[in-house]
């Protein structure tokens, strides 16, 4: 069997876990396996490691991208999951996507709920795009990178899915 | 507010040792203090002295200014948590006048507020800890978002920032084996219990701490009650159990307490795991009014003075091994005798 991330060296740790009765497995070589920390999540066993191993397997289909996202205050979403912590209140929108799933799962709630008034916080107005002919796949990240701005997590994360769908097809077609 | 804050009294006391509320909260604009730079610590501290400025009569105690004694009869004590104690590069505390409060700084958040009660009295610490919390907003933009409430550096406690808990004595639960299957219900309602004292799944003393885990996606009162409603569950079957011993199993028990309190006031060496064992017995017999001589802020007391912490930071010099067993069994021989 082969890797899974690579997908050219033979896989050597085979990875199942079972989050709200859903099943996934990964299959890594041990080249990959070093470089996604799974090793250390697996055998950790700290709060941390283990909400990691949980995030990583939870909305996985398998197929996992390199997600590049970095904050503005330096966080990047593989440190987030090897340390449990975010960097700065901008995260939340940053990395919106991941965070609205995986909040589900820890507090069985997404929205906020609170009878207290809140002091008022400005957001930042959507940056113009400027747009010349889009493809589908851009004119869904665009929608994706608005759903964030508007802080609409769940169609974010719908939007995000549909993305790597998308990828996926043309990279299946690019290698047939 | 004094270290030794405790004195045996407050509602439920004889088995709610005492409540907290805990309220996280974060500055705005600026990364949590983990991703701190130096430019971004001095404008958290900024913000914080404006803060103590209005809270704390100016007083801002900074973990470096402290020695590690202090800090840790300041744990000891539960007035601030290890991460805070060991954070002397820009931890500090704000004791807020007047009131049984303070507010942590630079622990995993900017802000946490704390908010304390003997006894069972969690809607008062929540009524201090919120206003605590208010004041605090009126004078610093607080990091908020509509969809996940007020921001933390950690995502499990996002939103309310709320953690609620309770310290319960529970000799009964444990001396017939039944604090299992209660940690386990508890877990499925969204609630923690863990011993306070020891190391790992130790409880040493028989004292727990009732947590929530869940902090979003309902309001402090849905919290609270649903705290509440779990906390009463457990006072309930505690008492029941003492009741059962005392009835089946009456000699056995009180040998043994009259056994623990023979030798925690008599012992010349005393190790913080013999204290912590012989005081849970003691505080039973309390319970059985087996010691009606005995003044009931004994065991507060002999905790908030005996441990490592309290009994270094007295002498302002670190003590060996022999020394502190030493200097514990004098310290509870005077508190005994009421000296």
């Amino acid at each position: 069997m082969l890797c899974d991330e690579c997908g050219q060296r033979e896989a050597t740790l085979h990875l199942m876990a079972v989050v709200n009765g859903k099943k996934t497995e990964r299959h890594l070589c041990s080249v990959c396996a070093e470089k996604s920390h799974e090793l250390e999540a697996a055998a950790g066993l700290k709060p941390d490691a283990l909400l990691s191993a949980i995030l990583k397997h939870g909305g996985e289909d398998g197929r996992r991208e390199a997600d590049s996202r970095v904050c503005s205050c330096g966080m990047t979403l593989e440190r987030f999951h090897k340390e449990g912590r975010l960097g700065c209140p901008e995260c939340y929108k940053t990395f919106g996507d991941v965070l609205v799933p995986m909040l589900q799962r820890l507090h069985g709630a997404l929205a906020h709920s609170s009878g207290r008034l809140q002091p008022s916080v400005q957001d930042e107005p959507a940056p113009a795009d400027e747009k010349p002919a889009e493809s589908a796949i851009d004119a869904l990240k665009r929608e994706l990178r608005e759903a964030i701005e508007l802080e609409n997590y769940e169609q974010a994360a719908v939007l995000r899915d549909r993305i790597r769908e998308k990828e996926a097809a043309e990279n299946d077609g690019f290698m047939a | 507010m004094t270290d030794s804050w405790l004195d045996g009294h407050g509602p439920d006391k004889d088995v709610v040792i005492s409540s907290r509320v805990r309220i996280a909260r974060n500055y705005a604009g600026l990364p949590f203090p983990h991703m701190m730079d130096e430019a971004a610590e001095s404008a958290a501290d900024e913000k914080t002295h404006v803060i103590a400025e209005r809270l704390s009569g100016g007083v801002c105690e900074r973990m470096s200014d402290m020695s590690p004694f202090r800090r840790r009869a300041l744990v000891e004590n539960h007035l601030i948590s290890n991460d805070c104690a060991d954070n002397v590069k820009n931890g500090a505390l704000l004791p807020i006048e007047g009131q049984l409060a303070n507010i942590m700084i630079n622990e995993e958040d900017h802000l946490r507020i704390q908010a304390f009660r003997q006894g069972f009295d969690t809607e008062g610490a929540l009524d201090l800890a919120l206003e605590t919390a208010s004041a605090v907003e009126g004078t610093a933009e607080l990091a908020y978002s509509e969809s996940f409430g007020y921001l933390t550096c950690c995502p499990s406690n996002t939103g309310t920032g709320l953690r609620i808990s309770a310290m319960l004595h529970l000799p009964a639960l444990c001396i017939t084996g039944n604090i299992s299957p209660t940690v386990q219900a508890i877990g499925k309602i969204g609630l923690t219990v863990r011993g306070i004292y020891g190391e790992g799944s130790e409880a040493l003393g028989n004292i727990y701490q009732l947590s929530n885990n869940i902090t979003l996606g309902h309001s402090e009162k849905e919290l609270l009650d649903s705290f509440n409603a779990a906390c009463l569950q457990i006072i309930r079957n505690e008492r029941l159990l003492r009741l059962l011993l005392f009835k089946n199993r009456r000699e056995e028990i009180e040998d043994r307490i009259f056994r623990s309190w023979g030798l925690l006031s008599n012992a010349m060496m005393i190790s913080t795991k013999e204290l912590m064992n012989w005081l849970s017995d003691v505080r039973l017999g309390i319970y059985y009014k087996l010691f009606p001589e005995l003044d009931e802020s004994v065991p507060e007391a002999i905790l908030s003075r005996a441990l490592n912490g309290a009994l270094q930071s007295r002498v302002n010099s670190p003590l060996s091994g022999s020394e502190l067993r030493q200097e514990r069994a004098k310290t509870i021989k005077s508190i005994i005798r009421g000296i």
